[in-house]
C-alpha cells in the first residue's frame, strides 16, 4: 500500500521550496540594484550640483 | 532596418521617486497570505479523496500553478505584441518580467505533478503522455525565450527576437489544454472543472480549487509587478552607467 500523505508532503515542500527559492533570489537582486542606483543617482546629483556651482563661480 | 525604441529610460517618472519605491509592497503580501491561506485550508480544512486518498490535496497547488503559467506567459505574449506593434519598451520589459515568473509556476507545476503521477500513474514521468511532453515542450520554449534575452546585446533585436519567441511559445497553451481531447492515448483525465457542464468535485473541494486558483493568481500578479519593478530600476541604473551621470 503506498503511503500517500508522504507524496502530499512532498508535493508541497517542492512546490513551496521553488516559491521561496525564487522570491529570495528576487529579493537580493532588487535590493542590490536599489542599493546601486540610490548610489548612482547620489552621484548623478552631486555631478549636477559641482557644475551648476561651478558656472555660477564663472 | 533598426526600429528607434520608446521610453529607455522611463521618461514620465523622477527616477529618485522609483528608488523610493519599494519592490516588493503590499499587493505582494497579499499574494503571499493568499498562498499562506491556501496552504492552511487545503492541507487542514478539506478532507482527503476517497480514492486517491492524501494524495489528491496535490491538485490544488497542482493546477492552479499551471493556470498561473498560462497567464504569465498569456501576458509574455500580449505584451510581446504589444512590442513589435509599439515598440515600447515598456511592454518588452513587461514581456520579460512575466515570462520569469511564468517559468516559475511552469516549474512548480511540473514537480507537483510528478509526485501525485508517482501515485496515481505508479511512474513520475510518462513520455508518451501529450499533456505532460507539451507542458515540457513550454518550459522549454520559455526557458529559451530567457536565455535568448542574455545572449543578445542589442536592445531593440533582443526585443524583437524574444517577442516572436513569446507569441510561439503561447501558441502550445490551447494544444495543451486540449491535448486530452485530441490524443487518446494518455493518462492525464479529463478535465474536472474547467469542461463544459457541472464541475465533478465536492462543493468543499471546488471551494478550495477556487480559492487556490484566487490566491495562485493574485501571487503570479504581485511577483510579475515586483519582477516589473525590478527591470524598470535595473535599466535605469544601466543608462544611468551608460551615460557616466552616476561616475
Amino acid at each position: 500500500m503506498i503511503d500517500t500523505k508522504s507524496y502530499m508532503v512532498g508535493a508541497y515542500t517542492v512546490a513551496t521550496a521553488i516559491y521561496l527559492t525564487y522570491v529570495t533570489s528576487l529579493w537580493n537582486r532588487a535590493r542590490r540594484t536599489s542599493r546601486n542606483l540610490a548610489v548612482a543617482l547620489e552621484a548623478k546629483d552631486r555631478a549636477g550640483a559641482e557644475r551648476d556651482a561651478s558656472r555660477s563661480q564663472g | 532596418m533598426t526600429v528607434p525604441h520608446r521610453g529607455t529610460v522611463p521618461p514620465h517618472r523622477e527616477p529618485h521617486a522609483l528608488v523610493a519605491k519599494p519592490i516588493f509592497d503590499w499587493f505582494f503580501a497579499v499574494g503571499v497570505l493568499a498562498m499562506v491561506a491556501l496552504y492552511v485550508r487545503s492541507l487542514a480544512f478539506t478532507p482527503p479523496d476517497a480514492m486517491q486518498g492524501m494524495a489528491q490535496k496535490i491538485y490544488y497547488i497542482h493546477i492552479p500553478a499551471w493556470l498561473a503559467s498560462y497567464t504569465a506567459v498569456g501576458i509574455t505574449a500580449l505584451t510581446s505584441v504589444v512590442y513589435l506593434w509599439l515598440h515600447d519598451e515598456r511592454a518588452d520589459r513587461l514581456s520579460e518580467a512575466s515570462a520569469e515568473i511564468g517559468l516559475v509556476f511552469l516549474t512548480g507545476g511540473l514537480s507537483t505533478g510528478m509526485f501525485w503521477g508517482r501515485v496515481i500513474w505508479g511512474a513520475w514521468w510518462v513520455w508518451w503522455d501529450m499533456r505532460l511532453t507539451l507542458t515540457l515542450f513550454l518550459w522549454f520554449v520559455v526557458a529559451a525565450y530567457l536565455v535568448l534575452r542574455g545572449a543578445i546585446e542589442d536592445e531593440a533585436m533582443r526585443a524583437r527576437y524574444s517577442a516572436v519567441l513569446a507569441v510561439l511559445a503561447a501558441l502550445l497553451i490551447p494544444f495543451i489544454h486540449l491535448s486530452v481531447y485530441l490524443f487518446s492515448a494518455g493518462m492525464h483525465p479529463m478535465p474536472v472543472v474547467l469542461q463544459p457542464g457541472e464541475p465533478k468535485l465536492s462543493p468543499q473541494m471546488l471551494v478550495t480549487f477556487l480559492f487556490g486558483f484566487v490566491a495562485f493568481e493574485l501571487f503570479c500578479i504581485a511577483l510579475i509587478r515586483a519582477r516589473y519593478r525590478y527591470a524598470v530600476q535595473r535599466d535605469i541604473l544601466a543608462t544611468l552607467e551608460t551615460s557616466g551621470d552616476a561616475r
